[in-house]
């Protein structure tokens, strides 16, 4: 446009060195110059040039899925920061840790920002990814975002699992060695496996020089292709699902309009309030830290960190092979297979696909807010699968046969709803999935709070 | 047509073929790379525990370095038993008192001779070789014995 | 859109108030965290000290007998570097033992530096109440007193101040060892002889009493004693045929007796187990930092009274403390036997190869195979080292061992299976592709 300055001024020499940086006006005034600013800008052009009115609205999204690349990057900058007061080594880690609280000016906030930015998203990625199961928003053809996102949960808890260790305190050095050794269940290959990763027999300097660098570069690296590869794949797919009524019909011509102010103004509000709020929280609450660690003596409980402790809970109760590899494959392998399942409804955009979908998913809740503590209880106090069974090996007693009898419970509550209920396969199959969702919350509920002592149900008030 | 691609779908097929091999080799020498040291220092090498006399019968002796404890039975045979409790790996003490080893993270016990008293654990303690020369008790801290079941043969015998 | 610019605008607000609110109180919240840190070490440190250091350094620090007190400006103004190599190594010719993990003690370097923090900071009232909260308030050596009308009497001889000081000094320190009259026990020789007086001049009595005989019971107690005490004890020394006899009695020392009921031994052992363990190891074959108890030497010339009263009265000169406050006269005989049960089958020698590596050790390219002799003590055995040494794989220990088969077939056989499925899954479609007009 005015790119040459007014007919009787040539463009002084800083006008022509901003100019040469910055083609477009950085504050467009008009349609045509939002549109165009989207296209040619760097960072903005992760965006369409114009969005869907209707997909603005903030308590359809929530807003998650660039609340867990904001975190994403919150956690490299504070990572970056780290680097250079940290050494990995078991002589210098605690000492860094604890430098960081006392020498280092502004030590503590950092590392506090970073560990709690780091508990947040894992939070964070699986409201997005329930989010996504909610809407239908995974539906053709969208179903390998999914298995991106699904990869990028796995990384995100790869990176939490891996940047644990690196303080070296009691409660890293035992919550990695239970985490390895559930590893070990694998059959056929787990101790080569856990070997691997923990560079020798068990928890050591090897250990801690492995998972720093996984953390700080296998890790992020694979984590940036990926992450690109899902902005990426969200434009191809044709962008943000509509969100809709549960009786409107699908949106045959939406409204659009430009992402500059609106789209960007949005995404700007709620990074700023999710970081303030961090920053306040990380200014209060400190990252946990105990005595350094001790290879002779562990702690009594040893829990693993507080998103594994669904999975020690579920050790607790079945066979280990069952619990730490077959169950977890299953679950991923369905987890997997979601989207190329769902086949019978439409509904994409609308929160829980159908009234009765809401009231399915409603009921679910309830039954695995009752069933679940239940079992725990009887399995703590009166099953005893291998003293009724003798005969088999605890494999089977403890692992085929309990696994077996919930899988066919699963059947039974499927059908039910089906028959009884009318529903669709996509309810059912989502019910299904509200159903075991809400176990393993409350799983992991028990395994943070209701283990003391030897893993022992105690209650936490007492 | 057929005869002309044939050879030329040969060539690309033969390409990826070797492609696929060269990132497999790649992926062979990453993993080797990546494979564990044999331990620096005590733990992972032979250890010389100390004399038969020195280990009464009925004894169980820490060897904290090595990771493991020394048990020998009433009748005079020898265990080296590794510490990591076969749980989930804690390193499980000895309790004089009660004559067991207690693990304190989920309460699993084990008998003298790394047998399970008490769940969660799935199998007995595991073992390291030992060989007595001279009178002197060695143990390979670089070998793991995995068993599911006490058994006599495993025992050590001055 | 009005309302997401202020929802955004305060946000910004927060940070900016928030951030120099906290730098503001940053160096006071680190200078917080490093007091923080000094307390917790040295409430961490007042445990590790009633068990470790209270019995020879005294509940306050006050030292006890011949061991230096700890709570002194000296200890205070000491380097950091000094105090930690002399808690880790102990001290040369003393009996400060070496207490770090590395010299076959019981301290890692975080409890070291918790005991430093205790020397430099910590309330040595607050020590005191722990260790005796803990019962491990340490004994004073075994004394006995001087009846008043003897000192009356002693006070009226020529040099009677002199005298009357050292008696009393004799009394409190030397008794315990050299006897009631000087008359010596197991432990220590007499002093109350002719030859001795003959013997021994003046100075070297005072040398002898200041610096200890090495290699003997005999401790160096020129810091628990002046010049002025050292001088007053070597003329009672010189002058003791003139003193009346019988001046200082017998501490009271009840006749023991080792027995080998079962239930005794037994708890003997527990006893044992909770308190000699530690340094003189589990079955008293012996530490690096505490002698083989249980060998043919010690317990074939050692009586059961002999070793009551070591066991009670400690071994100055080395790191064996007294028990005989901590233990009652019931445990101290249950010990006895428990320790005089060993005797059938303790061996002649104790070796003392305890958790050593085979081999020498050293960075992986210093490990060597065969051909050298290996250190004496390790049963003289004619293998070459690389027998028993670290399996390092070398080249001449071929590839092939070392590979590890289980991941391999694993990995390759889930590769072809990869492969064949991705070819399944793209053949077949060139047929319907290559058809015209089916675009």
């Amino acid at each position: 446009m005015s790119q040459q300055g007014s007919d009787a001024q040539p463009m002084g020499l800083a006008q022509r060195i901003w100019r040469s940086a910055v083609r477009e006006p950085l504050f467009p005034r008009d349609r045509r110059a939002r549109l165009r600013l989207v296209m040619d800008n760097l960072i903005l052009h992760i965006h369409p040039s114009q969005v869907t009115v209707r997909s603005l609205q903030f308590t359809y999204t929530w807003g998650l899925g660039g609340l867990s690349a904001l975190l994403a990057m919150l956690l490299a900058v504070t990572g970056v920061m780290l680097l250079f007061v940290y050494t990995p080594t078991p002589e210098s880690a605690y000492n860094d840790i604890v430098a960081m609280r006392t020498d280092i000016w502004f030590g503590q906030l950092v590392r506090n920002l970073h560990h709690w930015a780091g508990n947040a998203m894992i939070l964070v990625v699986a409201l997005h990814m329930l989010r996504v199961f909610f809407t239908g928003a995974f539906r053709p053809p969208r179903e390998f975002n999914w298995l991106l996102g699904l990869a990028l949960l796995l990384l995100t808890v790869g990176a939490n699992f891996t940047g644990y260790l690196l303080p070296w305190d009691q409660l890293a050095f035992w919550a990695v060695t239970v985490a390895t050794s559930l590893i070990g269940y694998i059959p056929l290959i787990g101790d080569w496996l856990g070997n691997l990763l923990l560079g020798g027999a068990e928890v050591g300097a090897a250990t801690l020089r492995n998972f720093y660098a996984l953390h700080i570069a296998v890790i992020p690296a694979t984590m940036m292709v990926i992450m690109a590869y899902h902005f990426w794949r969200v434009r191809k797919d044709g962008g943000l699902t509509i969100p809709r009524g549960a009786d409107e019909p699908p949106v045959k011509k939406a409204e659009r309009t430009t992402t500059i102010p609106n789209l960007v103004l949005m995404e700007l509000t709620v990074a700023l309030v999710a970081i303030a709020a961090l920053l306040l929280w990380a200014m209060v609450v400190p990252a946990p830290l105990e005595g350094i660690a001790d290879p002779d003596h562990a702690p009594n409980p040893a829990k693993a960190a507080w998103y594994f402790l669904g999975l020690q809970e579920l050790l607790l109760h079945f066979h280990p092979v069952v619990a730490a590899l077959v169950i977890p494959t299953l679950a991923l392998g369905a987890l997997a297979l979601l989207p190329y399942l769902d086949a019978d409804m439409d509904s994409v955009g609308i929160w829980f696909r159908s009234r009765r979908g809401r009231w399915l998913a409603l009921l679910s809740v309830a039954v695995g807010l009752v069933l679940t503590p239940t079992l725990v209880l009887l399995d703590e106090y009166w099953i005893n699968l291998p003293a009724w069974l003798p005969s088999l090996p605890t494999l089977v007693s403890n692992g085929i046969v309990p696994l077996a009898a919930s899988l066919l419970g699963l059947i039974a509550y499927y059908t039910l709803l089906r028959r009884v209920g009318k529903a669709t396969a996509c309810e059912a199959k989502q019910a299904i999935f509200v159903l075991l969702l809400t176990g393993f919350v409350v799983l992991t509920v028990v395994g943070i709070f209701f283990r003391g002592e030897g893993m022992a149900l105690t209650a936490p008030w007492l | 047509m057929s005869e002309e691609t044939t050879r030329r779908d040969f060539l690309k097929m033969a390409w990826g073929v070797l492609g696929a091999v060269a990132l497999a080799e790649a992926g062979g020498v990453a993993l080797a790379f990546s494979q564990p040291r044999i331990a620096e220092g005590s733990f992972g090498s032979v250890i010389t525990a100390g004399h038969v006399d020195e280990f009464p019968p009925g004894s169980v002796t820490p060897f904290n370095e090595g990771r493991f404890f020394l048990s020998r039975l009433p009748d005079g045979g020898f265990l080296a038993l590794y510490r990591k409790c076969t749980h989930l790996g804690c390193a499980v003490p000895w309790d004089a008192t009660a004559g067991e080893f207690i693990c304190p993270c989920h309460s699993a016990r084990f008998d003298p001779s790394g047998e399970v008293i008490d769940p969660p654990a799935p199998r007995p303690l595991d073992l390291f070789p030992i060989t007595i020369e001279d009178g002197m008790v060695k143990v390979d801290t670089g070998t793991v014995i995995q068993r599911e079941k006490f058994d006599p043969s495993q025992v050590v015998y001055a | 859109m009005r309302k997401q610019m202020i929802v955004g605008i305060i946000a910004t607000a927060v940070i900016v108030i928030a951030l120099p609110i906290y730098a503001w109180r940053e160096s006071s919240r680190m200078e917080t965290a490093r007091q923080e840190l000094r307390e917790e070490a040295i409430a961490a440190a007042m445990p590790l000290y009633a068990e470790n250091c209270a019995v020879c350094h005294g509940a306050a620090g006050e030292g006890v007998g011949a061991y230096p007190p700890l709570d002194s400006e000296a200890l205070r103004t000491m380097e950091y570097d000094t105090l930690f190599k002399t808690i880790e190594r102990g001290r040369y010719d003393t009996a400060m033992a070496p207490y770090g993990v590395e010299e076959g003690g019981m301290l890692n370097d975080a409890q070291i530096d918790q005991l430093i923090a205790l020397i430099y900071y910590g309330d040595w009232g607050d020590t005191a109440e722990v260790v005796a909260e803990m019962g491990l308030t340490p004994p004073r050596p075994a004394a006995s007193t001087v009846s008043t009308e003897t000192l009356q009497l002693v006070a009226g001889l020529p040099e009677g101040e002199a005298l009357v000081h050292g008696l009393t000094l004799y009394a409190e320190n030397c008794v315990a060892c050299h006897g009631a009259d000087g008359g010596g026990t197991s432990l220590g020789p007499a002093l109350n002889t002719a030859e001795m007086r003959e013997r021994l001049t003046d100075d070297d009595l005072a040398r002898i009493i200041a610096q200890g005989v090495p290699g003997t019971l005999m401790a160096g107690w020129d810091n628990a004693l002046t010049e002025r005490d050292i001088a007053d004890l070597v003329t009672t020394l010189r002058r003791w045929d003139s003193l009346p006899a019988a001046a200082i009695p017998a501490p009271a020392a009840p006749p023991v007796i080792a027995v080998s009921d079962p239930d005794v031994v037994a708890w003997g052992g527990q006893i044992y187990a909770a308190t000699c363990a530690h340094c003189h190891g589990s079955e008293g074959q012996g530490r690096p930092i505490a002698p083989a108890l249980n060998v043919q030497g010690f317990l074939g010339e050692t009586n059961d009274l002999a070793i009551k009263t070591i066991i009670a009265q400690g071994v100055p000169d080395t790191a064996m403390p007294a028990w005989g406050d901590r233990l009652g006269d019931e445990e101290l005989n249950a010990l006895v036997s428990f320790i005089r049960a060993w005797e059938p089958t303790a061996p002649v020698v104790a070796e003392m190869e305890r958790g050593r590596p085979a081999g020498r050790g050293g960075p992986p390219w210093m490990r060597g195979e065969g051909g050298i002799a290996p250190p004496p003590g390790q049963g003289g055995t004619a293998a070459p080292v690389g027998a028993t040494a670290t399996p390092t794989p070398t080249a001449s220990a071929g590839l092939l061992a070392q590979v590890n088969w289980r991941p391999l077939i694993f990995f390759g056989i889930s590769g072809i299976a990869l492969v064949a499925l991705v070819l399944v899954l793209t053949g077949g479609r060139e047929e319907t592709q290559e058809e015209p007009g089916s675009r």
